[in-house]
């Protein structure tokens, strides 16, 4: 009896890896075809158009710093070398304990100013606006407010924001020069787009001078490399493949770019989760699919957004406990979108997949092993269920793991050394092997630390760039 | 005064065009390709003309131009800047902050080579 | 249960080993296409420096006409060691040496005018390109197809004009952007007659690409962009008005407050009366103070700024109370506005800045500030 409930449920679970795996290929499929259609549509762009032209759109570099004391100088240093024609970076002071205000006001020559704005998303006081006396900085602005939290910071950056377009980034992500030429070429192209995200890549083990990447590399610490390959298959094999039927439901919060108005038409970042980045755009999808307003949002598989992933095991681990918290956010406050037509692929396809394959997925995933063990102690292995599990969920991971390297290396090889690559592709079967069970019970840890009401973001620990290896 | 020219440009092949063309007006010219190279030979050197180009990556002609009017020894060296097409605010900023003259892109090189002279000759009248 | 168990181990055992060889490949392909890229680094530096000295040698410039005399012989002389070198290699490398001396071409195109313009024209019909990419035009894949266009466009080849036409009716959107845009600067500025009359639903981007060809031919232009104000796209009118107010042709206000008044869409109407500002005429001074009390706030705004832009002095008294009406924005503007009247109006500034409402004085202070 004991033993057909485990046979039966390793049968579901094989035929559940089954589904997972049909839906993973057809979405490395579709990537490929958008990542191709990306790459020919912009073989011939010139770029430096946006930068010269007059009718280019202005774009608010929204930078949100909390205790930042250490790197908020060079961060912002770096951000005010972008090339772009009409910015400005507008860095807000959540309410930080240490000297994050008075460095900036210190290095960049900052006085009080009587800026104005209508604050039509509400959030916690602002304490003051700085502006620089230095004509070189005209285009910085200074928010200093009380404490709130990163979605509250963000809205007040969109409130004081004075361009069309809004570019919301982590205080350490690292931007190419011309990542908002490339990323705001979409919004030019069809109107209705109203967000846009783009790839974000490992900084670990790249040179890093001055706030750019000056030379690609990989890093010598395991940790780094194993997300190296998972952020491969999650942003290129992954979220590309939404975008045709317009369902892409995350931007990552290091680095978006949103039409000011639509995020404020839905109301703003929530302040009560720690997945706002995700459940903005859910948020705008319903919004935007509710009214019947045309949009769409997309992702730009360009290479422009660096940064520092997490080298300590702990670290990691509450990163990921956070996002799965976040993603148990969202379906919380949209599950009423699940398998509902009225949301069309979102309901039908993109909530779906993040419901059953990546927040249960885990869940099936750990039974399964659990399930398999206790067949081998006791005895009766039905070998046959437990080597089809094995293969379906390990063998097959190895696959999708190794497609999300190579399909990087059809596109945009950033990683210009055929050691990389072997390196990469060796990971990319590791990390099957550990990595993924690991992260796999750390999303399931986070099921209870959710049930148990914690909602808030943890200590992260802020490192500044790496300068070499 | 010597008849050395800089030039910061990071397309080679314009680079190596404006090379050939002064070189073959009598100059001596130093091709760079970025602003920090720029700004090194420029003290090196002294020469008698900086060209630079505008849109470079890692340090742009403005950050360059910024960084030799604040520098003693360099300050009375002649900027030539190098623009892109309509953007007349660039041109404003640049010659608000001491370029001597400018040319746009597209350019004639025959241009290129005149402007380069009457800079020179303002400048070495004085 | 054994078969089935079978057969799935072999198919996933089949996969692995195509995955495991498409990696093997890869990473091979990866190893030599670093020297693959070296090599095309090099030819492309090897030609740059060679074109970089045809287009500077010495010769008189190029005659429009007569391609029999002895201009053309010398000109003939310069290409003809490349012409010989590539005839000399086998047919592969020809291929590639062809790609990059056209992508040398191209590249100078980009940034050269005058003189070398004509040169580079003369090199690309000579080599043989010009024929070989009006071919490519009918590619069958579309991107090779919007690049020809492109190339074609920045050469100014005359000669494909007709395949450049034929190529506005592509079925795909990018080679109908490309070859508008190819069109737009080789043509002349008459093309852009058909241009905006073809053009439907213009992007920002395209409008964009556009706008660069329209400045480059300057006033030109101007009888184009007002015959383009009674096209029935509305997205061709708001170019033309945004291309008038950049080029800065003042006569042009009259077709433009004739749109102001008229136009049935408000977005129309609020580019002309932006459009206006940007023109700086004063004639147009008693038509953007009736604005001001338009009920459509979008253009309220408009004239504000629009006023801001011109500077109007007598328009003082109509300014000042609508430091009291509207949204913040409109606010905001009209105190800039009244600062750009003159030192009187900066001197109302002071007094509602120490005096008026809270709001007032807020928006007063920052746009003192903003003045510096």
């Amino acid at each position: 009896m004991f033993e057909w409930i485990i046979n039966s449920y390793l049968l579901f679970v094989v035929l559940y890896f089954v589904g997972v795996n049909v839906s993973y290929t057809v979405m490395m499929i579709l990537s490929l075809r958008e990542i191709l259609k990306y790459m020919h549509h912009n073989s011939f762009s010139d770029y430096r158009l946006t930068v010269q032209s007059e009718l280019a759109v202005g774009v608010s570099v929204l930078a949100p710093a909390y205790n930042e004391e250490a790197t908020v100088v060079e961060s912002v240093r770096s951000l005010l070398k972008l090339n772009y024609g009409h910015f400005e970076v507008i860095v807000i002071n959540d309410g930080s304990k240490d000297r994050t205000l008075r460095r900036l006001i210190d290095e960049f020559g900052l006085i009080q100013s009587n800026q104005i704005y209508a604050p039509e998303i509400p959030s916690k006081r602002v304490r003051g606006i700085y502006r620089s006396r230095v004509a070189s900085y005209k285009n910085l602005v200074i928010v200093d407010k009380e404490n709130g939290g990163k979605a509250d910071a963000l809205n007040v950056g969109i409130n004081v924001a004075q361009y069309e377009l809004v570019c919301v980034i982590d205080a350490d992500s690292i931007l190419e020069e011309d990542a908002l030429q490339k990323v705001v070429k979409p919004f030019l192209e069809d109107h209705r787009v109203v967000a846009a995200g783009g790839i974000v890549r490992i900084a670990n083990g790249c040179e890093v001078k001055n706030g750019r990447v000056v030379r690609v590399g990989l890093s010598t610490h395991f940790l780094p490399l194993f997300q190296v390959v998972e952020y491969f298959r999650a942003f290129l094999s992954g979220r590309m493949a939404w975008l045709n039927m317009n369902a892409l439901l995350i931007i990552s919060g290091a680095f978006g770019l949103f039409r000011r108005q639509a995020v404020i038409d839905v109301g703003g970042y929530r302040t009560d989760t720690v997945g706002e980045d995700m459940e903005i755009v859910v948020r705008m999808h319903r919004t935007f699919r509710e009214r019947r307003r045309p949009y769409r949002v997309i992702f730009v598989p360009d290479p422009v957004c660096w940064t520092e992933a997490p080298e300590s095991i702990r670290i990691l681990q509450r990163q990921r406990n956070r996002w799965h918290r976040g993603l148990m956010d969202v379906m919380r406050f949209h599950g009423k979108m699940l398998f509902n037509p009225r949301y069309g692929a979102i309901g039908m396809s993109s909530m779906p997949y993040y419901l059953f394959i990546e927040l249960l997925g885990p869940v099936f995933e750990f039974i399964g092993y659990i399930a398999t063990i206790m067949l081998f102690v006791r005895g009766t292995a039905n070998l046959d269920m437990a080597i089809l599990f094995f293969i379906v969920s390990l063998l097959y991971g190895v696959m999708f793991s190794v497609g999300g390297v190579l399909l990087e290396e059809i596109s945009f090889r950033r990683y210009p050394n055929p050691k990389h690559l072997v390196l990469l592709l060796f990971i990319g079967v590791l990390e099957n092997f550990g990595y993924r069970q690991l992260t796999a019970w750390w999303r399931i840890r986070a099921f209870f630390d959710y049930a148990r009401g914690q909602r808030g973001w943890g200590k992260m620990q802020r490192k500044g760039f790496r300068v070499g290896t | 005064m010597n008849n050395i020219i800089l030039t910061a440009e990071d397309q080679q092949h314009i680079r190596k065009l404006i090379e050939y063309k002064l070189t073959n007006c009598g100059y001596v010219v130093v091709a760079v390709e970025d602003g920090v190279q720029a700004l090194e030979k420029a003290r090196e050197l002294m020469p008698a003309l900086i060209m630079l180009d505008v849109m470079m990556p890692q340090m742009t002609g403005f950050e360059v131009l910024a960084a030799l009017k604040a520098d003693e020894r360099t300050r009375s060296i002649p900027v030539l800047l190098v623009t892109a097409q309509s953007k007349e605010e660039e041109v404003l900023k640049g010659l608000e902050m001491g370029a001597e003259d400018y040319i746009t892109k597209p350019f004639s090189p025959n241009e290129l080579a005149a402007r380069v002279r009457k800079v020179l000759l303002r400048k070495g009248g004085a | 249960m054994q078969t089935q168990l079978i057969i799935i181990l072999s198919v996933t055992v089949a996969l692995t080993f195509v995955v495991a060889l498409v990696s093997i490949g890869l990473v091979i392909h990866k190893a030599v296409n670093a020297q693959e890229i070296r090599r095309r680094q090099r030819l492309y530096t090897h030609y740059s420096e060679k074109f970089a000295e045809v287009l500077l040698v010495d010769l008189p410039p190029l005659p429009s006409s007569a391609r029999t005399s002895a201009i053309f012989k010398q000109y003939e002389n310069l290409l003809a060691p490349v012409k010989k070198e590539l005839e000399s290699l086998p047919p592969v490398e020809a291929l590639l040496h062809r790609k990059m001396l056209r992508g040398v071409l191209v590249d100078f195109a980009r940034d050269l005018s005058g003189d070398a313009i004509d040169r580079l024209i003369y090199c690309f019909y000579s080599l043989d390109f010009v024929s070989e990419q009006i071919e490519l035009l009918k590619h069958k894949h579309w991107w090779v197809r919007a690049q020809a266009a492109r190339d074609l466009g920045l050469l100014r080849t005359r000669r494909a004009l007709a395949a450049l036409t034929a190529a506005l009716e592509d079925p795909h959107q990018d080679v109908r952007d490309q070859a508008r845009q190819a069109i737009a600067s080789l043509a002349g500025v008459e093309s852009l007659r058909t241009i905006l009359r073809l053009t439907r639903r213009m992007s920002m981007w395209t409008a964009l690409e556009l706008s660069i060809s329209v400045q480059q031919y300057g006033e030109e232009t101007v009888p184009y962009l007002v015959e383009g104000l009674d096209l029935p796209d509305q997205s061709v009118v708001l170019f033309c008005i945004e291309m008038l107010a950049v080029i800065g042709f003042v006569s042009a206000v009259d077709p433009l407050r004739r749109l102001a008044k008229t136009y049935p869409s408000i977005t129309v109407r609020a580019k002309a009366i932006e459009a206006m500002g940007r023109l700086g005429d004063q004639r147009s001074e008693e038509l953007l103070v009736s604005f001001l009390r338009d009920p459509n706030p979008a253009l309220r705004l408009k004239a504000l700024e629009a006023l801001g832009r011109i500077g109007a002095p007598a328009a003082l008294p109509a300014l000042i109370p609508r430091l009291e009406h509207g949204t913040l924005q409109e606010q905001i503007a009209a105190a800039r506005a009244i600062a750009a009247t003159g030192p009187t109006g900066t001197d109302e500034l002071h007094r509602i800045a120490a005096t008026g409402s809270k709001r007032q004085r807020a928006v007063c202070l920052h746009v003192l500030e903003e003045r510096g």
